[in-house]
């Protein structure tokens, strides 16, 4: 059960992580975010089953066409929504409803899933353990650890988070904001690509998951912060283990409710977050 | 009266007249069907719209909407009312609910409130989900009772069980004439006014002592009141009501109607409305491509029109004048 919390909660850290980031550098809101999580099960599931290849390459490989296709959609819908919330949230609605056709004319609307990759079980502490999920965790750590070194330390890193900051003047020190715009959505992509390659495995999917699972994205960014990258890791752990817990102790109802209700609460009395400031 | 104002109230009466003969011309029951259900929608949609006329958007429309539904449908099921008591009553419960659910989101504006609604329209319909008993969980509620026969002495009785399609249709006609004449006269009254200055700015309009907490609710009670009048209509017509259809699907479609529509417009979201809902009815052979067409329609209308459908005349009419202008000079 904590197990699966973690599970849970890395897959909405590697997820909402991605929607922070392009709700941070570009002001808007986007819907088609559970989308790219959606097409990347399906990437993932074309190179393994389709090509035959190895699943860490078809992990790879699925994150780069997730966030390339996520660059131009950057450039081709979102580049004239900057900063208008409600504009972006509909254009982003309409981008969601093309990729969700796409899927289903490519793929169809029955349920797909991929064999495991890390069978067995272990025992820990005298608990058993799955490995697989216990390798979907790790896995997710390393790269949201890759990904803030990445922001921490790299120039494109920096040049993020002062657009984060404050875009004018961040332009006014010579970065290019369209380049940071599309970077931005780029790596957010392929992190929400490869939480749904990583989950692939696990869960079964169709063409419909990802707007369930944006909103989940969407709870996470409000309890965090919004632009607080740390206040979303520690927010998609929370609802993480909330999640799990309601689930197993309740009914998976409860635990939705208590999910949107974490939401209606948080922006009620505490808007800017739990690690957020105004 | 001027001449201009003259040709709208002609065009106007012209589309009531046209509105209540197509039953005339259309004998088959499936686009009488879908006529109802636009209807319907273009009550929630229009509602919807009365809500941003305050400058939010409000995402726990829909399943205020759907509280109606049930809220009616329980009523007229476990109580044995009948729908001409049940619509009032159901009207005045979820008004009560609505306060409860935004008198919290109150707190919060623009994006915020946007997902402030979401989560408590959400909390909401999951209840309808959770607890099985008067809701009757994801199965929904069936066999919800038509309204009954209205029985005026002299006149032939007007029935309307599930093979009179004709009088839902005029029945539903009749409560959206009603809600659209009462929504566009707030809008023109005082009302409206205040609606407008609390869009410009709601700082500003505390300044010159609009109440900004007290017309906000108002307002809101007041489009939750519209939207739970079409959710009554839409369970008493389609006798079922399950959770799902309450879900952000339909609260997503009821914004890009409104938002193609254009907000600015009164006439914007019932233009939405019957574009989409037509293109869902031309496209019934491939149903799954039509989220694609919308998508497009959607993209292509925020990046060029971003005033909506609705301000296509305006935006073309130039264009129109210059090709006449190039005619004439030849």
């Amino acid at each position: 059960m904590f197990l699966n919390g973690t599970m849970i909660g890395s897959r909405l850290a590697l997820f909402a992580t991605g929607l922070t980031l392009v709700y941070g550098i570009m002001l808007i809101i986007n819907f088609a975010h559970g989308e790219f999580y959606m097409l990347s099960a399906f990437a993932v599931f074309f190179f393994v089953e389709k090509l035959g290849l190895n699943y860490f390459v078809s992990l790879v490989l699925a994150m780069i066409v997730v966030g390339l296709v996520a660059i131009a959609a950057e450039r081709i819908f979102f580049k004239p929504m900057r900063g208008q919330h409600i504009p972006s949230f509909i254009m982003s609605c309409g981008l969601a409803f093309m990729f969700q056709v796409v899927a289903v004319l490519a793929f169809g609307i029955k349920d797909k899933s991929i064999d495991t990759v890390f069978p067995g079980v272990i025992t820990i502490l005298g608990a058993s353990v799955s490995v697989e999920r216990l390798m979907v965790s790790l896995i997710s750590a390393i790269l949201i650890v890759g990904f803030y070194i990445f922001l921490l330390r790299s120039r494109s890193g920096r040049a993020m988070r002062a657009v984060m900051q404050n875009p004018e003047a961040a332009a006014l020190q010579g970065v290019s904001i369209n380049q940071v715009c599309s970077l931005g959505m780029g790596i957010g992509a392929a992190l929400a690509a490869a939480a749904g390659g990583l989950l692939a495995p696990i869960f079964i999917f169709n063409p419909w998951i990802g707007p369930a699972l944006t909103w989940e994205g969407f709870i996470v960014v409000c309890l965090g912060g919004k632009t607080s990258l740390p206040g979303t890791l520690l927010a998609a752990f929370i609802l993480g283990y909330i999640k799990s817990f309601v689930t197993t102790l309740v009914d998976p109802v409860a635990a939705l409710m208590c999910g949107a209700a974490i939401l209606g609460i948080i922006l009620t009395l505490r808007p800017q977050g739990l690690l957020g400031h105004e | 009266m001027n001449k201009n104002s003259w040709i709208k109230w002609v065009g106007l009466a012209a589309v009531v007249i046209t509105l209540f003969l197509i039953p005339v011309f259309i004998k088959s029951p499936y686009w009488m069907g879908v006529f109802t259900l636009m209807g319907v929608y273009i009550i929630v949609a229009e509602s919807f719209r009365y809500i941003v006329t305050t400058g939010e958007y409000s995402f726990a429309h829909v399943p205020v909407m759907g509280m109606g539904g049930y809220a009616s449908a329980l009523l007229a099921m476990k109580l044995g009312l009948s729908f001409w008591l049940a619509l009032p009553l159901a009207v005045l419960a979820t008004a009560i609910i609505s306060i409860l659910i935004y008198y919290p989101c109150l707190r919060t504006t623009g994006t915020f409130f946007f997902f402030a609604s979401f989560a408590f329209g959400e909390v909401m319909r999951l209840c309808w989900v959770r607890f099985t008993n008067p809701f009757g969980g994801v199965g929904g509620l069936r066999d919800i009772p038509r309204p009954d026969a209205i029985d005026i002495p002299g006149l032939p009785t007007v029935e309307f069980t599930l093979l009179s399609h004709t009088s839902y249709y005029y029945l539903i006609l009749v409560f959206m004439l009603f809600s659209l004449l009462v929504m566009y006269l707030l809008e023109g009254s005082r009302l409206g006014a205040i609606a407008d200055a609390i869009k410009e700015s709601k700082v500003l309009a505390s300044f010159v002592g609009i109440r900004v907490w007290r017309y906000e609710m108002i307002i809101f009670v007041i489009a939750s009141a519209f939207a739970t009048l079409g959710g009554s209509l839409y369970a008493h017509y389609m006798t079922l009501l399950v959770p799902n259809e309450f879900y952000w699907g339909l609260g997503i479609y009821v914004c890009v109607w409104a938002v193609v529509g254009g907000t600015g417009h009164f006439a914007g979201p019932i233009v939405g409305t019957i574009v989409f809902g037509l293109i869902r009815e031309l496209l019934r052979p491939f149903p799954q491509l039509v989220p694609l067409i919308y998508g497009l329609i959607l993209a292509a209308t925020l990046a060029f029109l971003p005033q909506g459908l609705i301000s296509l005349p305006e935006r073309i009419s130039p264009w129109i004048k210059k090709g006449l202008a190039k005619i004439k000079e030849r």
